[in-house]
Parts: structure tokens; C-alpha cells; sequence
């Protein structure tokens, strides 16, 4: 927006102006705007009314006011475009030099006209001037500004500088130039309506004025606002009086006119790079619309988008006219519109609101010592706003955290999986009929990967994208789904935004963040929302949204978890058994927490034998610690913010539940008796006296630091006020509470915008994975060990199964070349095929056997690696007894190349003895098994491809299933578990025919979801 | 309320000192469950490295004996520097002893044995056909081992012998390794052409000590493997072409007993001190039915990083002993050079003792004299059960062995059993057994080898 100065109105002539008054059922408002009209004191003006269909008194009220020449009734509602047509074709209404556009709820003062005219011929400089508008205020206080002009973002959507409930304080006060002006008091000068037209009658009321202006200004007319022309306005349109019952939401037809103005106005040129980019911002707005299952909203925008395809003839005969009439280029327009189209967000401008705040502070606190007043300050500050302060210092602190995320690079290190290089490859092992990672077998892929892919898919098809935004958004969306939960449980948003603060920063969600652990991550962002999902099943009043909606919301939050990490399952149980020891409505909460669970149950239904398999292998996790010192202070492995420091939350927590007030006091001790229970259950977990089904002390840690960070919430929201109280315990206790949380607070924050995390760069994998990664062609599975309950080097990931074998004992792995895969998520190593291999583990820890290479060249492993130092020394002498497995040179790593190692997929060449041991599953007879020659088959989509002669032996480390195929021959069993097939000399085209079975369960699967969401979905605003 | 505060106060921190006082209890009380031991039952296999070398004409045997209960498959690679091959699967049923015909006329010739099923013990026996009859060599095969160091204590290097070093690799990666030469009075010999030598996988070398260091009375050599895994052999053979065979070992030891039978009596000792220290020993023979003192090995000091040659004459069942006299603090390797009563040379190193060995044969055919040592280095008498590992042998016979004296088998009891293994089983003490053996020629002395047994391992 530019200013100019304004000049006294030069001698006649004088323009005529025609006011055209659009009218429509405004009988309470109507004889106020008419009374206004009349007072206007402009000497060439000329009123026609337009009663659009009204059927209340205004067309009476006109016909006193105006009398019957003045006044033109249509039947039916022809809108503002289609009434300003008909006026037009009077002749004397095109004749006049100013046509003024007035709404029947809009009431200008009385030199409203006058200053309108004076602004479009009689500032120096400033010629051409096409459209001008009033400041608009509003009609009952007129103190709120409304509209002093507007300008739109690239994508042709409306922006105003104004804040909603602005004050006019004169800091308008000045003629702009601008890109729209509000068309409720709107005047455009005949040359101008005449070269570009009017209004768009299939646009909204609130968006045709800004369309008219835009194309105004490409024909080269100014569009001006002079704040000297005041019009009241009631925005009878926008209120409750004249709302029409099928209006959609505004963001629809925000939505729609955008779009269309785009279409219209734009060049070419500009068209070519803004509507790609239209399109992809569209899909990720529609895509975060559906995550927070704000259906309508997703719906209105798909219409929006299908409005301007069925009305594109029109847009694009609107925009020839348009075209033609042009003489601006597009870029001489950019002055008027915002920078780049991209808004900063709303939060931002609430942001601008708390400093004028602050500014009001400022001026009503002189006197005072400075120091007095900034503290004074600052603390209201963030009392007042501790959402959008708590916010500013985690995005501020997120950013720093996460500042290695913004680089081309690949993420690597820690535990963080895999991604597969294209999106399709999400969705292609969700719809596989069979594992396509480890040792194959008929366990589906975990749900989470439709959301990954789509994720991916919606990031330009981009998985390491996707990669950094799930791993930066969890966090993220941990802090958000706490505190939401913790204000609904404590009412107080500042209690609510440290008790997030505590929990994001706690050692446990900053050691899952630095190990890339993406589905922990996720589980730790929904573990708020199933506490106080429980609280309130178990509470005493029912569920505000009805039992219906509640057990399907709880049921969706459960299987997305479930999805991502089932231990979820685990720390969920946990919580309904203290809920049913202490807990008040038990039967209630026992009946909603189950139909939770059994809606959980089918939204994760393919999942389940998962669960099950391995007898729960899927729900645990062989990976925590036993150091009491580290599970105190929720620190499950080393990294970042595990430090000492980290104690903060455990005795913030201590401190809090101290202070908790009666209110609250139950709740905080059945949080307190989880965070006890749950850091239990995880030493117990590590050291290994749990059944394997239950044992997981990642997630039960991470538990411990929700319910902690919630009893802290709790504590800090029964403290408001405290300085009220008599001094005395609580006042001591609150102070503790504050210098140990803002201290632990600010350390833990500092430590995280400061840290190197696990993950990084291709640096974060061990120098010596080189070894494995670049000695050796091909596919070929990696075995990994480790004898402590600690992570494996990346990119091993983590222990899935362990083989006692006492001083011996291993916990083990295996993957491709490429590393643990996300491909696995909530999907055990489980299975016939696993279960070979822990038989062959066995007996090479076991030390009966020397040839652990044999007994493990069925499984395609090339490499045994490990950590230095994680082995036991029994169990590296086992290893390295073994004739058929070479140690490698290695630095930080231990390696064992497998010499005896078939290909995951090969075509054998086997003697007559070696032919007899290959249908046995007997550990003596395989590892006696010695091919003459193998060579790999290759992977393609759906199985193998490649050449075999007859005789030959076609073997695939893939678990045995009657569905393989070659089409020739059927599969046959080896060693036990694998798939084997006698070559015919014909090509080999391996693939699995299982039917249509698993695209039926997907097809349900997304029925279920589909009816899960729509019933727990968010209404609009309209 | 502030009443109240203090109360909750006091509770909260209750709460807490329970927590921590349960996690307190929990670490010592329960502490970290140990795990459980693996089931037995499964498989059961091995492997033994038989670095024998060879020549032409060369003759090489594999002898495998059973001594357990269950049938052992066995598969035998021959490995030379140009090709590994395999030679045969056999089985060897429980209780009896398998001979196997390999390849042995390459100079490195090996074979690597891979046993599955039950235990079994493997020895090699080469023969080579010289001008005045034969020359036989044996020794027991090295079991597989990550060892990173090999030591042996060869004989000498008289003019027209030869002192070789065979070193083997069946694994599936190539060895890089250095070979380290000593002798009597010089520095050790580790030139540019020993360091970093390169045997690839599933081949085997040979490293000419004669050539290196001629005419020395004793050479040893530490060999140190930097990657992979290898297994090493010294095999001597004499200006008439006799063999003489000893394995390498992974370790240093400060003491040693070798047994020794039959020759001629004129035996040598070769001693390497590999590491800085030197040693300070005093040796005696376990003679058959006393300990006598060895004049030669009398108190005598060897510096370190040397090989010598200590001469000794024993007759009858013997067992030279070794042992370290006070402030002795280095260690070494040793093998017992021996002259059959034909120019065949023997040769063995020492085990310690066990209560269960495997003897595997000596004689390479007949005529022949076979022969079994028994040493007892303890200071109980033990009594040893021979049992022949053969179908049909001979029925066992028992053996007494007094204290730190050595005894000789039956010979009625070995002739009936020459080319199967023998099982011995003590009581009363652990002993050292070998087989010494005089076969071949017109009177069956023309080929002399000595071998030490296998010790059998507790679960085989």
C-alpha cells in the first residue's frame, strides 16, 4: 500500500454518481442505511434501489423512502452482480461518471460521497483512479475498524492488514492504494466498469469486490481507500440475521473465489508456476485436514477445487474479457499483494497482539523500577499467553534441536529405519501378500505404512522428507497432544504448557528423538491423549461427546499407536488397571475402555496375528536398561538430555504431587502409582524377569514421563494462586517447584539445541559398517547380536528375539544390507523362519556346533555384526570358534563374514549328498549342506526373476507357503522353513498367488477407518 | 491449608522413598536373571587342520578315530597353494578308526578335516620313500582355533635338509600373517619377505626355514596372524630324507612334558623362547619306573627370542620333563627331535595332561613295531584302560603308571590294533600319552614317527 497526499477538490464540473442500493429482506437495518443516504451531501447524486427478492417490509420501506421510479424489485434473488446488471441497463445509470456501489446494511457519513469523489480526481499525482472505498467500520461500535482496504496472498486469497477487533486509532488514516476495497461501499468509475465489467456473479457477496478490483488494476486503474469516506457496516451477510441455512462454510467459497481469480486474472506465465504450487499447498492442507479428521473442512476444499473445474468454461470466458482489457503486467501487481502468498500465521499476528499488550503495559506501569517492570511485564506475558509464549520457546527450541534436519541429506544413525526409496514402496508391502524383509512369511504389514506413504506421497514423493517430518513432528505433536490433555484434565493451559514442556524434554522422548525412533515417538504422542482418555472413561461424569464417539475415538488414538509401536498396548493396560484400582466409574470405564479396544482392534485387525506371533514378540522390546540411576531420571539409553539433569522431571513430579490440591489429589496419585508401576515394569522389562509379551521398557518409560509430567501439571495448576495463601510448606514447596522445573526446563533445552543426536548424516553409521556395506554385491541378509539390552549400531536397529544360552546369551536381528526397515514397524521377527534361526543361534552359542556359517547360509547371512564390547566373551569365543565364519578387520565393530552364506534368492548348483539335506530341517544335516555354486536370482516386484538349468536347485530364504510359484513346479520345503523349487530349465519368475484375500482386508481395513474418522470427526465452523 | 500442605508433603516424599526403595530392592534382590543354558542335543561338529606337507611320491594318510558313541560324518579337504579339493565324506561309526588316502606331493600339501555328529580325533601319517627305505611322519591334527599366534620349535638345518614351515588356510578369507625365525645366538629373523604374507582363502604355503637360516642346530618360529585364521606345522626332513613332523601350538608354556619310546635313544630337544624374556629350566626324564635328572637340560638358562637344541639320551618308556627354576619368567614352545633306529626322523611336542586321550597310529605298515608311551607327571600313580577303536580289536588291557614315570602299552595288544586309534581312560591321575612307532623297511625300522595323542574333550 502506498500513501499520497490529498488536495483540495479543484472547480466543477462535478462527477455524477449513482448510487445503486442492493437490497434483500434488510427491514431492521434498512430505513437506518436510507436515513443515512439521504444525508449525504454530494450535489450530483442519483439513488436506484434494487429490492432483490425480499420478503420482509423492505420493499415498503424503499418504496416510502425512494418512491416507485427509484426502485426495481426482481422475484427472485439475483445477488449483487446480477442487481448492478439491471441497473445498467438504465440508461441514465451508465451515463453517470461514478457508479456507487451501496449495501443495504452499510451507512455512509454524510461527506462520505463527496470524499469518495475528491479521492479519485483530485489528488495530484494520481490519475486514473478506478475504484475507490471507504474506511469501513463497524456498524455498532464504530471504534472497530472493518476493512481499509485489502491486498491477497499469490494464490488469491483475501488478506487484511487489520486484526480481528482492531481499534481505529487513526493509524489508517491516510489515502492507500491498494489491491481491493470492501465492495460494501465500493464507487468505480465508468471507464473503469465499462473496460473490465462488474462483479462475478458466481463469486461470494465477500469475495466478488476484491476479484472486480484485481482485474481493475490490471486494466491499469488505481484502486484507492480513503479514510476520509466513512461507512458503518453491520455485515448483515456474515451475521446470524441473513445467514442462508445451506451456506457452506466461508473457507469454501474463500476457497472457490480464490481459485477462480487466479484463473482469471493471472497471466500465463504466472499461471504456469502458481497453479502446480496452488495445487501441492491444496494437498497439504487437505492432507493435515484429514490427520485431524476435519472432514467437512477436506470436503469443502475438494469442492472448491471441483466448483472451478465444473465452472471452467465460464472462468475461462470471464478471463478472456479480463485479458483483453489488460495493460499491467502481473508483476507490476505484486506491489499490492503479499509477499511470496505465504502468510505467516495466524499465531504470528496473535503475537503482534500480546506486544500491543505489552505496549499498553508499558505505558501503565511508569514509575516503577525498570527491572519491577520487565519482570512485571514478561510474567504477564506469559500468564496471560502461555500457550503462544510456550509455543514461541518451543519453536524457537525445536528449531535449534532440529536444525540437522534442514540439509539434503539422507537421515542415518541411531535406530532410526529405513525408508524404502520410493513411496510406492510403502503402499506395495501394505497390499504385499507376503514379508518382503527378513525371512519373508505371511505376517501383513503394519497399517502405519499407508500413513507413511501418503505422507510421502503428499511430500512430493519424497521418503527421506517424509522421514525428517515424522521424526521433527512428533515431538512436536507430543507437546501439542499433552498439553491438550492436561488442560482438559487440570483447566489451566499454563500448568498444561510446562507439564508439556516436562514431557518433551523429558530423557525419554529426547533419547527416542535422538535414536530416531519414529514409531516410539509416535506412541509418546499419543500416551497423553490415552491417560486422560482413561481418566475420563473412569471418571465421574460420562463422556462430554457421548459413548459412542468416545469409545471410537479411543479406539482410532489406540490404533494408531498400536500401528507404530504395539507396546502401546502394554502401557494402555497399565493404565486401565490402576484406573480399575483406583478409579471411580469402573464398570463404565471398563465398558469404554473395551469397546476402545475392540474398535482398536479392527482398525489394526491385519495386524493382530503380528501381535500374537512369536507368543507377543510384537509387543515387547529387548532393548531398556536396569541402572536404577537412568530408569529414575527416564533415561533409557545414553544421548542428549539424559544427563543428570533430567532428574528435574521425576522431582518436579515428587514436588508437584506435594502440592496438589484436592481437586486433584486422586488423579495425581493414580499418576503417580503409573509412573512407579511403569518404571517397575521397565526394570523388570531390561532384566529380564518379564514373559516376553509384556516386557517393554522403552514404552513403559515413556509412560512414566507422561504420567510424571502430568502429575506435574496437575501440581502447578492447584499452585495458581498460592501467592495469596499464607506463607507456609506450600509456598516453600511451589518455589522449589518453580526453580527445579525452570531449571531442568531451560538445561533440558539447552542440552537439545546444543546436542548431537544419534541420527545425522552418513557419518552417524560406524566407519567400519563399510566392511558389510561396500565389501560384497548383491542382496544379503545381515545377522545382528548383541548381549546387552542396548540398541544395535546403526543401522541394525533393535534386538527382536534372544537365545539364552547363559554367560552366552544373544539378542539378535536380522535385516537386509540396508539396515532395520520401516517396513517392520509393529511387525515381530517371528515365524517358522525365525524360528530356524534361533534353533541355529542356539547351537553356535551353545558351542556344540563349528559350522555356524552352514547353519546360517540358509537365512542369506553374509555378516554377523555387533558392537564392540556388547558381546559376552563366551559368546564371541562361540563365534569365533565357528571354521565357517571369518572375523573381519573392523574398527568399533565386530564382524563375522558368513563363507558358507547362500544368496536370500539363488539358483544352487548342489551335488546329490548336499540334494538329500536340503529338504531337512534337522540342525545336523544342514550344517553339513555345501552348494557347489550359487548365483543370485533377481528381485523384482511381487518375487524373483532369473535363469536355472534343469537340475539345478532354485532356493529362496523366504518362509515356506504353498502360494510361491515358479509356474512350473510346485515350491517344496528346505531346511525346515524355506522355499525351494526343482528347475526345469524354463526361466524362473517367481511370485506368490494369494488371491484377492489381502485386497479385500485392506479394502475393510479403509471402510473401517473411513467410519471410525467420520464418526470422531471434528465439526466446521461455518 | 499450610497443615494440610505438610501433610501431603510428607506423603508425596513416603511415596517416593518407596519407589526408590522398591527399585533398591528389586536390583538386589532380584537383580538380572540369568539365563538359561541352551538344551543340548543338535549338532555336534568340528574341524581339524592337518597342515602335513608333503613331496614327491609322498604318501599321506588321514586317521580318524571315534571314540564316542554316536556316528561321525567326516569331510575331507585337500588344500595345496593352487586348489582346495575335496577328497572325501566318510562316516566313522563310534568306537572304531578311519584311514583316508590324501593328496601329499606338494611340498604344502594339507588337509582340512570337518567332522559332524560325534567327536572324532584326527592325525595325519605321511610317508616318504627315501633311498634306504622310508621316512614317516606324524602328528595329531590342530583343532580349528581364531589363534592370532602360532609357535613352533623345529629341528635343525644341517646341510641337504630341510626345515619346512607349512602353514594352512581352509577358511573363507585370506590370512595375512608374519613369520618370525629364531636361532641360537643371533636376533630373530623377520626380514621383508616374511612380514605380511598373504595366504588365501582355502590354500595352503609353505615357508622354506632352511633356506632361511641353514645350518642352525634348532630354529623356531612365531607366526602372528594379523587377519583370518591359519594353521601351522613344522616338517623337517633329513639329509636321507626322513620326516619328521611337529604341530605348531597357539601358546607358550613354561613348563612341558614330552613323552617319548623306541628310536635309537638319541633324542634332541628344541626349545624356542618367542617372547623377550628368557627362561631359566631344569629337565628330567619320567623314565619307566623312576624320574632320572638330564644332565643337558641340568639347570641351564636360554635368552629370550632364541631356539636351541638341548641333546638327550633316554631309553625305554620315557617323558621329558621340563620345568622352570625359580625367577623364570618367560615361556616357550618345545618339540622332541628323535632318529629312529633307521635315519627316519620323529619328532613330537607335549600336551598337558588329561584323563582321556585318543592315540592315534604311528606305524605307516608292516613290518612294524608299534608303540604307545604313557607318562604320568603327577605325584599319583595312574592306572590307564587302553581300549583299541577298532570293530573286533583286541580287548582292553590295563596299564599302571607310578607317579611321574613313564609306561610303554603292550605291544601283542597294539600289533593286534596297528592302524586303529587307541582310547586311553585314566584313574588316579592325568597323563600325557603317545604313539611311537618304528614300521616299514626289511626289519621294520626303516620309518620312525612319534606322535602325542589327542586329548579327548569332556563332551565329545
Amino acid at each position: 500500500m502506498t500513501s499520497s497526499t490529498v488536495s483540495p477538490p479543484k472547480s466543477p464540473p462535478v462527477p455524477s454518481v449513482l448510487v445503486a442500493l442492493v437490497v434483500r429482506d434488510a427491514e431492521p437495518w434498512l430505513r437506518e442505511s436510507l436515513a443515512a443516504l439521504a444525508a449525504l451531501t454530494y450535489p450530483r447524486l442519483g439513488v436506484i434501489a434494487v429490492d432483490n427478492a425480499s420478503t420482509d417490509g423492505s420493499h415498503e420501506i424503499l418504496l416510502q423512502a425512494l418512491g416507485e421510479r427509484r426502485v426495481m424489485r426482481f422475484p427472485q434473488d439475483r445477488g449483487l452482480a446480477g442487481s448492478l446488471k439491471a441497473v445498467l441497463e438504465i440508461s441514465a445509470a451508465r451515463e453517470a461518471d461514478y457508479l456507487l456501489i451501496l449495501h443495504d446494511d452499510a451507512a455512509m457519513d454524510p461527506d462520505g460521497v463527496t470524499r469518495l469523489v475528491e479521492a479519485a480526481i483530485s489528488i495530484q499525482g494520481v490519475e486514473n483512479v478506478g475504484v475507490v472505498g471507504a474506511k469501513v467500520v463497524d456498524w455498532d461500535d464504530p471504534r472497530q475498524l472493518r476493512d481499509v482496504g485489502s491486498s491477497a496472498d499469490r494464490f488469491g486469497h483475501r488478506y487484511t492488514p487489520l486484526q480481528p477487533g482492531e481499534i481505529d486509532q487513526g493509524q489508517f488514516d491516510r489515502v492507500l492504494e491498494v489491491l481491493g476495497v470492501d465492495p460494501c461501499a465500493l464507487m468505480v468509475s465508468r471507464e473503469a466498469w465499462q473496460r473490465v465489467g462488474l462483479f462475478d456473479e458466481r463469486l461470494d457477496v465477500s469475495h466478488e469486490g476484491l476479484d472486480l478490483c484485481w482485474r481493475v488494476r490490471m486494466a491499469g486503474f488505481r484502486v484507492l481507500m480513503t479514510p476520509l469516506a466513512r461507512v458503518r457496516h453491520r455485515q448483515a451477510s456474515a451475521g446470524e440475521r441473513r445467514r442462508d441455512r445451506d451456506r457452506r462454510s466461508d473457507r469454501f467459497y474463500e476457497d472457490r473465489a480464490a481459485l477462480a481469480s487466479m484463473l482469471k486474472n493471472y497471466g500465463l506465465l504466472s499461471l504456469i508456476w502458481l497453479l502446480p504450487l496452488t495445487l501441492l499447498l491444496g494437498l497439504a492442507r487437505l492432507a493435515v485436514l484429514a490427520l485431524s479428521r476435519r472432514f467437512d473442512e477436506a470436503y469443502d476444499l475438494v469442492s472448491a477445487w471441483g466448483w472451478n473445474l465444473g465452472h471452467l468454461p465460464g472462468t475461462l470466458r470471464r478471463r478472456y474479457r479480463a485479458q483483453r482489457a489488460r495493460s499491467v503486467p502481473d508483476r507490476k501487481l505484486h506491489r499490492f499483494m503479499e509477499s511470496a502468498g505465504l502468510r505467516l500465521p495466524r499465531w504470528f499476528e496473535k503475537a503482534e497482539r500480546i506486544f500491543e499488550e505489552q505496549r499498553s503495559i508499558d505505558e501503565g506501569d511508569e514509575g516503577q523500577p525498570v527491572t519491577r517492570r520487565l519482570r512485571d511485564r514478561t510474567a504477564s506475558l506469559v500468564g496471560e499467553h502461555p500457550v503462544v509464549a510456550g509455543s514461541f520457546v518451543a519453536v524457537l527450541v525445536g528449531a535449534l534441536s532440529a536444525r540437522g534436519l534442514l540439509n539434503g541429506v539422507t537421515l542415518h544413525g541411531g535406530a532410526l529405519p529405513a525408508f524404502p526409496t520410493r513411496s510406492a514402496g510403502f503402499f506395495a508391502e501394505l497390499a504385499s501378500h507376503y514379508r518382503s524383509t527378513a525371512l519373508g512369511g505371511s505376517l501383513p504389514a503394519s497399517p502405519a505404512l499407508a500413513g507413511a506413504g501418503a505422507l510421502s506421497w503428499a511430500l512430493f514423493g519424497s521418503t527421506s522428507l517424509a522421514q525428517k517430518v515424522l521424526l521433527a513432528g512428533a515431538p512436536a505433536l507430543a507437546g501439542i497432544l499433552f498439553y491438550r490433555a492436561a488442560v482438559r484434565l487440570t483447566g489451566a493451559a499454563g500448568a498444561a504448557v510446562l507439564g508439556a514442556g516436562g514431557y518433551v524434554l523429558s530423557a525419554a522422548v529426547l533419547w527416542a528423538f535422538s535414536q530416531g525412533r519414529i514409531g516410539l515417538l509416535v506412541a509418546a504422542a499419543l500416551i497423553p491423549p490415552l491417560v486422560e482418555r482413561t481418566e475420563v472413561a473412569f471418571g465421574p461424569d460420562e463422556p462430554a461427546d457421548g459413548r459412542w464417539r468416545f469409545m471410537a475415538g479411543l479406539g482410532v488414538t489406540l490404533a494408531v499407536g498400536i500401528a507404530s509401536e504395539p507396546g502401546v498396548l502394554l502401557l494402555f493396560a497399565l493404565l486401565v488397571v490402576v484406573q480399575l484400582t483406583g478409579g471411580r466409574s469402573r464398570g463404565r470405564g471398563l465398558a469404554l475402555v473395551g469397546g476402545g479396544v475392540l474398535a482398536s482392534g479392527a482398525l489394526v485387525f491385519p495386524l493382530l496375528p503380528s501381535l500374537i506371533a512369536g507368543g507377543g514378540r510384537g509387543l515387547s522390546s529387548f532393548i531398556g536398561t536396569v541402572d536404577l540411576s537412568r530408569l529414575g531420571r527416564l533415561a533409557i539409553g545414553p544421548g542428549p538430555g539424559t544427563w543428570l539433569i533430567a532428574a528435574f522431571l521425576p522431582i518436579s513430579a515428587i514436588l508437584a504431587l506435594s502440592l496438589v490440591g484436592a481437586g486433584h489429589r486422586a488423579r495425581a496419585l493414580r499418576m503417580a502409582v503409573v509412573a512407579a508401576a511403569a518404571l517397575a515394569l521397565a526394570w523388570l522389562s531390561a532384566a529380564g524377569w518379564l514373559p516376553v509379551a509384556v516386557a517393554n521398557a522403552p514404552v513403559y518409560v515413556i509412560l512414566a514421563a507422561a504420567t510424571e509430567a502430568m502429575v506435574v501439571s496437575l501440581g502447578l495448576a492447584s499452585v495458581l494462586g498460592v501467592a495469596r495463601e499464607s506463607f507456609g510448606a506450600r509456598q516453600i514447596g511451589t518455589a522449589a517447584l518453580a526453580v527445579v522445573l525452570a531449571g531442568g526446563l531451560g538445561l533440558q533445552a539447552l542440552s537439545a539445541m546444543s546436542a548431537g543426536w544419534a541420527w545425522g548424516g552418513p557419518d552417524k553409521i560406524p566407519a567400519a559398517w563399510a566392511v558389510v556395506d561396500s565389501g560384497a554385491q548383491g542382496d544379503f541378509n545381515v545377522l545382528w547380536l548383541t548381549g546387552s539390552p542396548d540398541p544395535f549400531p546403526a543401522p541394525g536397529g533393535d534386538p527382536q528375539a534372544i537365545v539364552a544360552a547363559g554367560p552366552a546369551t544373544i539378542r539378535f536381528a536380522i535385516t537386509g544390507r540396508e539396515g532395520a526397515s520401516v517396513l517392520d514397524a509393529g511387525r515381530p521377527l517371528a515365524g517358522p523362519g525365525t524360528d530356524a534361526l534361533h534353533t541355529a543361534l542356539e547351537q553356535i552359542v551353545g558351542g556344540q556346533t563349528s559350522h555356524g556359517g552352514a547353519l546360517l547360509a540358509p537365512f542369506g547371512i553374509r555378516y554377523i555384526v555387533a558392537a564392540t564390547g556388547s558381546l559376552s566373551r563366551p559368546s564371541i569365543a562361540r563365534l569365533m570358534d565357528q571354521v565357517d565364519l571369518d572375523p573381519a578387520t573392523a574398527n568399533g565393530l565386530v564382524i563375522f563374514r558368513d563363507s558358507a552364506a547362500l544368496p536370500p534368492a539363488g539358483v544352487l548348483t548342489i551335488d546329490a549328498a548336499s540334494r538329500g539335506l536340503l529338504p531337512s530341517g534337522d540342525v545336523s544335516q544342514i550344517e553339513k549342506f555345501t552348494p557347489t555354486a550359487a548365483s543370485p536370482l533377481k528381485a523384482v516386484r511381487g518375487g524373483w526373476d532369473g535363469a536355472a538349468t534343469s537340475g539345478q536347485t532354485i532356493y529362496v530364504a523366504t518362509e515356506f507357503s504353498q502360494d510361491w510359484h515358479d509356474g512350473v513346479v510346485p515350491p517344496s520345503e528346505a531346511f525346515g522353513w524355506a522355499t525351494a523349487f526343482s528347475a526345469t530349465g524354463a526361466p524362473v519368475q517367481i511370485r506368490h498367488d494369494a488371491g484377492v484375500l489381502r485386497l479385500v482386508e485392506l479394502w475393510v481395513l479403509g471402510a473401517l477407518w473411513l467410519v471410525s474418522l467420520w464418526i470422531t470427526r471434528k465439526p466446521v465452523l461455518r | 491449608m499450610n497443615r494440610q500442605g505438610g501433610g501431603q508433603g510428607v506423603v508425596a516424599f513416603v511415596f517416593a522413598a518407596a519407589v526408590v526403595a522398591g527399585g533398591l530392592g528389586l536390583d538386589h534382590g532380584l537383580g538380572v536373571r540369568a539365563q538359561d543354558a541352551p538344551l543340548a542335543g543338535g549338532t555336534n561338529s568340528g574341524a581339524w587342520l592337518c597342515p602335513h606337507g608333503g613331496g614327491a611320491g609322498w604318501q599321506g594318510r588321514i586317521y580318524l578315530a571315534n571314540p564316542g558313541t554316536e556316528r561321525s560324518s567326516v569331510r575331507i579337504t585337500a588344500l595345496t597353494g593352487k586348489n582346495a579339493a575335496a577328497v572325501q565324506t566318510v562316516n566313522v561309526d563310534p568306537g572304531t578308526t578311519s584311514e583316508v588316502e590324501v593328496p601329499a606331493t606338494e611340498k604344502e600339501a594339507s588337509t582340512y578335516v570337518e567332522y559332524f555328529g560325534g567327536w572324532v580325533a584326527a592325525g595325519w601319517l605321511t610317508v616318504a620313500p627315501d633311498s634306504s627305505g622310508n621316512g614317516v611322519g606324524a602328528e595329531p591334527c590342530a583343532p580349528a582355533t581364531d589363534a592370532r599366534s602360532w609357535f613352533t620349535a623345529n629341528g635343525g638345518t644341517p646341510k641337504g635338509a630341510t626345515a619346512n614351515l607349512i602353514i594352512m588356510n581352509p577358511y573363507g578369507v585370506n590370512a595375512i600373517f608374519d613369520v618370525v625365525l629364531f636361532a641360537a645366538d643371533r636376533a630373530p629373523v623377520h626380514q621383508g619377505d616374511l612380514t605380511d604374507l598373504v595366504l588365501k582363502s582355502h590354500r595352503s604355503m609353505v615357508v622354506p626355514i632352511a633356506s632361511i637360516l641353514p645350518l642352525e642346530a634348532a630354529v623356531g618360529s612365531e607366526i602372528d596372524v594379523h587377519a583370518g585364521r591359519v594353521g601351522v606345522a613344522a616338517v623337517d626332513t633329513s639329509v636321507s630324507d626322513g620326516v619328521g613332523a611337529v604341530l605348531g601350538g597357539t601358546s607358550l608354556t613354561p613348563s612341558i612334558t614330552i613323552p617319548a619310546l623306541a628310536g635309537n635313544g638319541q633324542r634332541s630337544l628344541s626349545l624356542t623362547v618367542p617372547s623377550a624374556d628368557g627362561v631359566h629350566l631344569d629337565g628330567s626324564n619320567l623314565s619307566e619306573g623312576a624320574t632320572r635328572a638330564v644332565p643337558e637340560l641340568s639347570n641351564v638358562t636360554q635368552d629370550g627370542q632364541t631356539s636351541q637344541a638341548y641333546n638327550v639320551v633316554t631309553s625305554g618308556a620315557a617323558g621329558l620333563r621340563v620345568l622352570p627354576q625359580q625367577g623364570s619368567t618367560g615361556a616357550f614352545v618345545a618339540s622332541l627331535q628323535s632318529t629312529g633306529e633307521g635315519s627316519d626322523l620323529g619328532a613330537t611336542g607335549g600336551a598337558p595332561p588329561a584323563s582321556r586321550w585318543v592315540v592315534l597310529p604311528t606305524v605307516a605298515g608292516d613290518p612294524a613295531t608299534p608303540g604307545l608311551v604313557i607318562t604320568n607327571p603327577g605325584a599319583e600313580a595312574a592306572t590307564a584302560t587302553l581300549h583299541a577303536l577298532t570293530a573286533g580289536g583286541p580287548s582292553d588291557v590295563t596299564v599302571s603308571v607310578p607317579a611321574a614315570s613313564s609306561a610303554a602299552a603292550p605291544v601283542a595288544f597294539l600289533s593286534a590294533a596297528e592302524a586303529s586309534g587307541v582310547l586311553i581312560t585314566t584313574t588316579g591321575a592325568d597323563v600325557i600319552a603317545a604313539g611311537a612307532s618304528q614300521s616299514l623297511g626289511q626289519n621294520g625300522i626303516a620309518g620312525y614317527a612319534m606322535a602325542v595323542g589327542i586329548a579327548v574333550p569332556d563332551q565329545p
